[in-house]
C-alpha cells in the first residue's frame, strides 16, 4: 500500500478573508474613532503653524516698510531744513553785503547814500524780501 | 508600533514642531523690532543733527550781521534802522522754532 498523502484543502476557514476584511474594516474605523480627537489636534496644530507663519510675515513686512519710510522720511526732512537753512542764510548775506557796501562806499560822502536814504532803501528791499 | 502610536508620535512632533517654529518666529520678529527701533532712533538723531547743523551756521551769520550792523550805526550815527532790527527779531524767532523743532526729536 502506498504511503502516498494527498493533501486536500481544508474547507475550513474559506470565508475568513471575507471576514478579515470585516474585522480590518471595523478595526480602522475604531482606530479612527479612538484617535479623531488625536487627529483633529493635529489638523489644528498645522493650521495654527501656518496661521503663524502668515501673520509674521506680514507683520515683518510691516517693520521692513515702516523702516524704509523712517529712512526716507529723515532724508526728505534733512533736505527740506536745509534748503529753508539756506534760503535763510542766504537772505542774511545780501543783507550783509547792502551793509558792507553802504560801508564801504559812504565814506565817500558825496558819492555815497546819506543815512536816511540807506535806511530808507533798505527798508524797502527788506520788505520786498519777504 | 501600531497606529495609534504612530498617531501620538506624530502629535509629539508636531507640538515640537510648533514650538520650535514660534522660537524662530518670535526671534525675527526680535530682530526686526530692534532693527527698528535703531532705525527710528538714527532716523531722529539725522533731523536734529540736520537741525543743529542750521543753528550754528545760522549764529555764525548773525554774529556777522550784527558786525556789520554796529559798525553801519556807528559811522553814519544812526541809532538803529527798524527794518533790521525787525529783521534780526525774526531771526531770533526763527532760532527759538528750530530749536522747539530739535527738542521734539529727544
Amino acid at each position: 500500500m502506498s504511503k502516498e498523502i494527498e493533501l486536500v484543502e481544508s474547507s475550513r476557514g474559506k470565508n475568513l478573508p471575507a471576514e478579515n476584511n470585516t474585522n480590518n474594516g471595523n478595526e480602522m474605523e475604531n482606530v479612527l474613532a479612538d484617535n479623531m480627537e488625536n487627529m483633529i489636534e493635529i489638523a489644528k496644530d498645522i493650521v495654527e503653524i501656518k496661521k503663524m507663519q502668515v501673520q509674521s510675515d506680514a507683520v515683518l513686512r510691516k517693520m521692513a516698510e515702516d523702516r524704509k519710510m523712517l529712512l526716507a522720511e529723515a532724508e526728505a526732512y534733512a533736505l527740506r531744513k536745509n534748503t529753508d537753512s539756506k534760503n535763510v542764510v542766504d537772505k542774511m548775506k545780501t543783507v550783509q553785503d547792502l551793509l558792507k557796501d553802504f560801508y564801504t562806499f559812504s565814506k565817500d560822502k558825496n558819492n555815497g547814500l546819506s543815512g536816511e536814504e540807506f535806511v530808507k532803501v533798505i527798508s524797502e528791499l527788506l520788505d520786498k524780501m519777504d | 508600533m501600531t497606529s495609534n502610536d504612530l498617531l501620538l508620535l506624530s502629535k509629539d512632533a508636531l507640538k515640537l514642531c510648533k514650538e520650535k517654529e514660534y522660537n524662530r518666529i518670535a526671534d525675527l520678529i526680535h530682530e526686526s523690532y530692534i532693527e527698528l527701533i535703531k532705525v527710528e532712533s538714527d532716523s531722529r538723531r539725522t533731523k536734529s543733527s540736520t537741525i543743529i547743523r542750521s543753528i550754528q551756521i545760522l549764529d555764525i551769520e548773525m554774529i556777522k550781521l550784527k558786525l556789520e550792523y554796529e559798525q553801519v550805526e556807528k559811522e553814519f550815527n544812526l541809532n538803529s534802522i527798524p527794518a533790521i532790527d525787525q529783521y534780526i527779531d525774526n531771526l531770533k524767532t526763527y532760532r527759538r522754532q528750530l530749536v522747539i523743532e530739535k527738542n521734539r526729536f529727544r
